[in-house]
């Protein structure tokens, strides 16, 4: 009798307590987000952070998943080896299922290690490395890798603007993306007759002048300039290019074709081809909701960064919640196709996408489309 | 009505506690939730919110920095003609916060570059880029004031940076700020317990962080939530799944704001650990109060089972068991409470018990009778005295419906009684009860109703069977009828035996005359006898010496024809001498007794009335007797107040005390050698005088005392006493002297005759019938 009493009075205690402490709400599920925020790629992470946080938003106003709000957990890598590790680590640690990033080549090769040891599948919206292409890992890309885009450009070039004679300048500071990207061009460029005369590589981050490596390049006589770097180089190499010759053809890469390009490249980038999947005349009634939003949200239209982010969170909001280890999440996301915001992709087997590449040049100050190279199935 | 089960004191008990322990728990709860907790909220709110302002003030003066100097690099420009001008990187060495300095020509091209020494080689390259698309310079376009971007990469460091410009007539100065010294300048402003520091440019984009670590989170902010909060004093939103608070402050004049963060655990620490230590301390104290209220409930509902069961055997008569004296004094007061009770419960089914049985035994036992009836009038108890009236068992008479032993049918009387009773009251009333010999008996019942306890009427009825009574009423009813008659009857009766009563006692009178005469024959019949007796002796002697004398006479003349000798003549004379002498004291005698005779019939006439005094009388009649006493062994002592004088008769007197005296002297001294006759006499008062004659002789027998008086009663009868002396003196101290004589005798001591008589006789004469009235 006391015994079952005092019981009674410990459950009742008990019950008060746990009453009393668990009237907080269902613990979020947490989404990682990893990118540079700050250093010279920093207008790429921003924009696929932004883009990323339109996605949740749109999935938490929608009632969450199974009626859990989606955190989205951001990460700063700084373009640096030790601190995405760290942001890695940070995100593992505070229980992210999945994180949607790196916005780099570089970086993706350095976190995936990590990743894969901790079994977390990683969704990323820009990374093209074609070194990461047909890996059987926890690894999902959501755009081509270099080799479409690369391959697609040199197609372009020589084959559509019969342009055979290419310089190439890449930046080592991004060197998985720059230096794949060149290499594919390259062979890509040579199917077509082309030759790539020159190639200089310089570093981003030592602040030297590129004066000397443009002339060198130019000094070739090449037809078509290939510049594989950030937009900002891509804008002072078109500068330092023009001041020589306004004649040749200026070739970027998906990743200089921010706004940032046309700011600081004025109008020494007007003419520069960039073949990029962003179509910024879109005129999808989804696309112009979408870019409303994210205008009067950041203060500033979206770039294709945050498109592939705005996608990239999507296909990770549509495991989330589940089992996410990443046979689990391959098994759900492989083989099949998503309603990207301007374009279905899918996912193959190795969980890489293939979408139609635009080339676009800039005129006036913006982006024009100037062609739709069909991504190359395989 | 539900009817709540009752429950067990110990849960009662419990539940009780756990309602006032989550009441205690609640209020204080509350009061900590909604009055402490939001006091200490708001104090680090408002601390919390004035430490972003002061962090705003800081990064408005830092920032204010660099927009002096870009003017006063503006007003020495404008001073300068076209081209490059020179001096720059001075104005950029001077720390004023710039990374790089832009003079941009009319077409937006840059025209001149102020660089760090360790970027300088990269003023040829930067030299002539076209920045006339750019955000900033646009803006800047239309205003003369300076203009701030947003975060944006620089052209010439490739990072994020924020620029300023400002327009000089056709040329614009653009100063790109150095972000990481000025947080690194802020850091040291504002690096306090884990408050973070963010610079948000207009769209909410971080341009600078006052944290070290370089992942750490970019808080969710952007141009649309950013102004959204800036009105809010406090802002909580969740950064990598932690909730921090912060406040917004917009640093003037260019849109940006400052943001200070913290961890909102940080930041109400006080509260929460407040908070914590509340409720660890509410919960410590409620599970303690409850499992004290269980252990103390417990202990009482053991208490009370133990009273429960002491109760009981209480109850069941198990006096024997002892109450285990408990801690909690009112239990002990309750258990001797429960003692005492049991000990008055008992006390009073004693009394009850003898009551009833009281009552039970003068029910049994009283001729009356009593029964009880239930509401349908069915017995529940009948007493002996009806049983016996009905001729039935009590066990036949419960339970049967008082109708059968009715005489009458229908119920009778009884049926509507119960409407009487139902009143309230009683009912009195008679009717026939039938007994099972077939008789008939009149009864007066009284019959009274009470409602039970249960709500059940029953009667009572009380009855007395009144049938000799009945009869005996009839019966007097017809004595009453008769009365009249019987009246005359008894009067004539009366009158009958009143005449016979009155010739009866005609009858008795005369009988009664003729029985005082016949007495008065027999005392004359015996006065004569007692004569006859006394005379007969000394007569019939005589006779018979005279008979002697002639008889010797006559033997004398034959004799003397004979031849008369001498010695036969002198023998003759003796003879006759003897024979004379025999005859003459016979005579004597008998002439004695004759004048005593007369004497006894006191003649008035011969009773002289003088006036003498009493000593000479009583002188005289001691000397009287003097010679005869002097023979006796008996010495006569004379004691009289010689002053004492009476108007009296001598006579009479004299022979009463000669009589008292011979009497003491005859009868008093039987068998005594020796003995002593007094007379004495004194006044008493002024007209009387008492007289005494006192022997101490043997006195006289109690059964004599009252007759010594009457006539003729002698003991002496035959031996010379005649009978009279006493009478004779009773009649002459009564009828001549008018005194009173009375005797004091007890046998062996002597006999006192007191003779009490007035100084003056009375005249009347003495009653001619004294003898006869004897």
């Amino acid at each position: 009798m006391k015994l079952r009493l005092a019981a009674g009075a410990l459950a009742g205690a008990v019950l008060l307590a746990l009453s009393v402490a668990a009237c907080g709400p269902r613990e979020p599920l947490r989404l990682g987000f990893l990118g540079g925020l700050t250093g010279r790629v920093s207008d790429l992470g921003l924009s696929g952070w932004n883009g990323a946080r339109v996605a949740v938003d749109e999935v938490n106003a929608s009632g969450g998943i199974d009626g859990r709000r989606v955190e989205l957990l951001v990460r700063d890598d700084g373009q640096q080896a030790d601190q995405a590790r760290q942001a890695v680590a940070d995100l593992i640690e505070s229980g992210v299922a999945l994180i949607v990033g790196p916005m780099t080549s570089s970086m993706a090769e350095v976190i995936l290690p990590l990743t894969e040891a901790a079994g977390i599948a990683v969704i990323s919206p820009t990374v093209a490395s074609s070194r990461l292409t047909g890996l059987d890992d926890g690894f999902f890309r959501v755009i081509s890798s270099t080799k479409e885009y690369a391959a697609a450009s040199a197609r372009y070039a020589a084959g559509e603007r019969g342009l055979r004679r290419a310089s190439v300048i890449l930046d080592l500071g991004n060197e998985a993306f720059t230096v794949d990207w060149v290499e594919h061009f390259s062979v890509a460029f040579a199917e077509f007759g082309g030759v790539v005369l020159h190639t200089e590589r310089y570093h981003a981050g030592r602040d030297t002048s590129l004066q000397e490596p443009v002339e060198r390049l130019l000094a070739t006589g090449p037809d078509v300039l290939l510049i594989a770097a950030s937009a900002v180089d891509v804008a002072r190499i078109s500068h330092l290019a023009r001041r020589i010759d306004d004649r040749v053809v200026l070739l970027g890469t998906s990743w200089a074709a921010t706004e940032q390009l046309v700011a600081v490249g004025g109008r020494d980038v007007e003419g520069l081809l960039l073949p990029q999947f962003f179509d910024r005349d879109d005129e999808s009634a989804r696309y112009l909701a979408f870019r409303d939003a994210y205008l009067e949200r950041f203060g500033q239209p979206p770039g294709f960064a945050s498109v592939a982010g705005y996608d990239a969170a999507m296909v990770a909001l549509q495991v989330l919640g589940q089992k996410t280890d990443a046979a689990s999440i391959r098994h759900r996301l492989v083989d099949r196709s998503f309603d990207g915001l301007q374009q279905r992709f899918p996912l193959d087997a190795w969980g890489d996408s293939a979408r139609d590449v635009n080339m676009t040049s800039i005129r006036d100050g913006r982006f024009r489309l100037e062609a739709k190279l069909v991504a190359r199935t395989r | 009505m539900l009817s709540r089960r009752p429950a067990p004191l110990s849960r009662l008990l419990f539940i009780r506690s756990v309602l006032v322990a989550t009441i205690t728990f609640a209020v204080v709860y509350l009061l900590m939730v909604s009055w402490l907790l939001p006091q200490i909220d708001r104090a680090t709110e408002l601390h919390q919110h004035q430490l972003a302002h002061a962090v705003a003030g800081q990064v408005e003066a830092l920032l204010a920095q660099p927009e002096i100097a870009l003017r006063d690099v503006a007003r020495r420009i404008e001073a300068l003609p076209e081209g490059r001008p020179a001096g720059l990187d001075a104005a950029l060495d001077k720390g004023d916060g710039f990374a790089a300095l832009y003079v941009l020509n009319a077409e937006g091209r840059i025209v001149e570059v102020g660089l760090p020494e360790s970027r300088r080689e990269l003023r040829d390259d930067l030299v002539g880029m076209d920045l006339s698309r750019h955000p900033l310079v646009r803006a800047v376009l239309g205003s003369s004031a300076p203009q701030w971007s947003d975060a944006a990469l620089s052209a010439v460091s490739a990072g994020v940076s924020a620029a300023v410009a400002q327009r000089v007539g056709e040329r614009t100065v653009i100063g790109e700020l150095e972000l990481a010294g000025l947080m690194d300048r802020l850091r040291g402003v504002a690096d306090e317990g884990g408050l973070r520091t963010l610079i948000l440019d207009r769209r909410g984009t971080v341009v600078a962080d006052s944290s070290a670590l370089p992942t750490r989170a970019h808080p969710d902010f952007d141009a649309g939530s950013i102004a959204a909060v800036e009105d809010e004093r406090l802002v909580r939103f969740r950064l990598d799944g932690v909730v921090v608070v912060g406040s917004v402050m917009p640093v003037s004049p260019f849109g940006w704001k400052v943001l200070v963060i913290r961890p909102l655990a940080d930041a109400f620490r006080p509260s929460r650990t407040a908070e914590v230590i509340m409720l660890v301390g509410l919960a410590v104290a409620v599970i303690l109060g409850l499992v004290g209220a269980a252990l103390q409930a417990g202990y009482f509902a053991r208490l009370f089972a133990e009273l429960s069961d002491f109760a009981r055997a209480v109850t069941e008569g198990r006096f024997e068991r002892p109450w285990r004296s408990s801690r909690v004094s009112e239990f002990n007061e309750l258990a001797s409470a429960f003692d005492r009770m049991s000990g008055a419960i008992r006390e009073r089914e004693r009394a009850t018990a003898a009551s009833q049985a009281a009552y039970r035994e003068l029910v049994e036992s009283t001729t009356e009778l009593a029964m009880r009836l239930d509401a349908g009038w069915r017995v529940t108890y009948a007493n002996p005295a009806l049983c016996a009236l009905l001729g039935v068992r009590q066990s036949d008479l419960f339970g049967r419906v008082l109708d059968r032993f009715l005489a009458e049918p229908g119920g009778g009387c009884w049926s509507g009684q119960s409407d009487v009773a139902l009143t309230g009251g009683s009912a009195a009333f008679e009717c026939m009860m039938a007994a099972r010999s077939g008789q008939v008996r009149c009864v007066a019942w009284t019959v009274h109703a009470a409602d039970g306890a249960d709500g059940r009427r029953s009667y009572g009825a009380i009855g007395r069977d009144i049938t000799a009574q009945h009869e005996a009423e009839r019966k007097l009813q017809e004595l009453n009828d008769t009365l009249e008659t019987r009246v005359v009857e008894r009067t004539e009766a009366l009158h009958r035996s009143n005449a016979e009563l009155s010739a009866a006692l005609d009858d008795l009178r005369r009988t009664q005359q003729e029985l005082i005469s016949s007495e008065k024959m027999a005392a004359l019949g015996s006065l004569v006898a007692g004569v006859a007796h006394e005379l007969g002796t000394p007569l019939g002697n005589s006779l018979i010496a005279a008979n002697t004398v002639r008889d010797h006479t006559r033997a004398l003349r034959r004799e003397l024809e004979a031849g008369l000798r001498r010695s036969v003549l002198e023998r003759y004379l003796e003879d006759t001498e003897s024979g004379n002498e025999i005859i003459e004291r016979n005579l004597q005698r008998a002439a004695t007794l004759v004048a005593s005779f007369k004497q006894v019939a006191v003649d008035q006439a011969s009773s002289q009335r003088r006036e003498f005094a009493l000593a000479e009388v009583v002188d005289e009649i001691a000397m009287t007797l003097g010679p005869s006493i002097k023979r006796m062994p008996v010495e006569l002592v004379t004691e009289v107040d010689g002053s004492l004088r009476l108007d009296s008769f001598p006579g009479p007197l004299g022979q009463v005390l000669a009589n008292l005296i011979n009497n003491a002297i005859v009868h008093a001294f039987d068998g005594r050698d020796h003995g002593v006759v007094s007379v004495r006499a004194r006044a008493v008062g002024a007209d009387a005088a008492l007289v005494e004659v006192s022997d101490d002789g043997n006195g006289i027998a109690r059964e004599s005392q009252r007759r010594i008086f009457d006539p003729f009663y002698t003991t002496r009868l035959g031996k010379g006493g005649s009978g009279l002396g006493l009478h004779i003196v009773h009649n002459l101290v009564i009828k001549v002297l008018g005194g009173t004589i009375a005797v004091d005798s007890e046998p062996g001591r002597g006999t006192t005759m007191r003779i009490r008589i007035p100084l003056r006789a009375p005249d009347a004469a003495i009653a001619d019938e004294s003898l006869t009235a004897g």
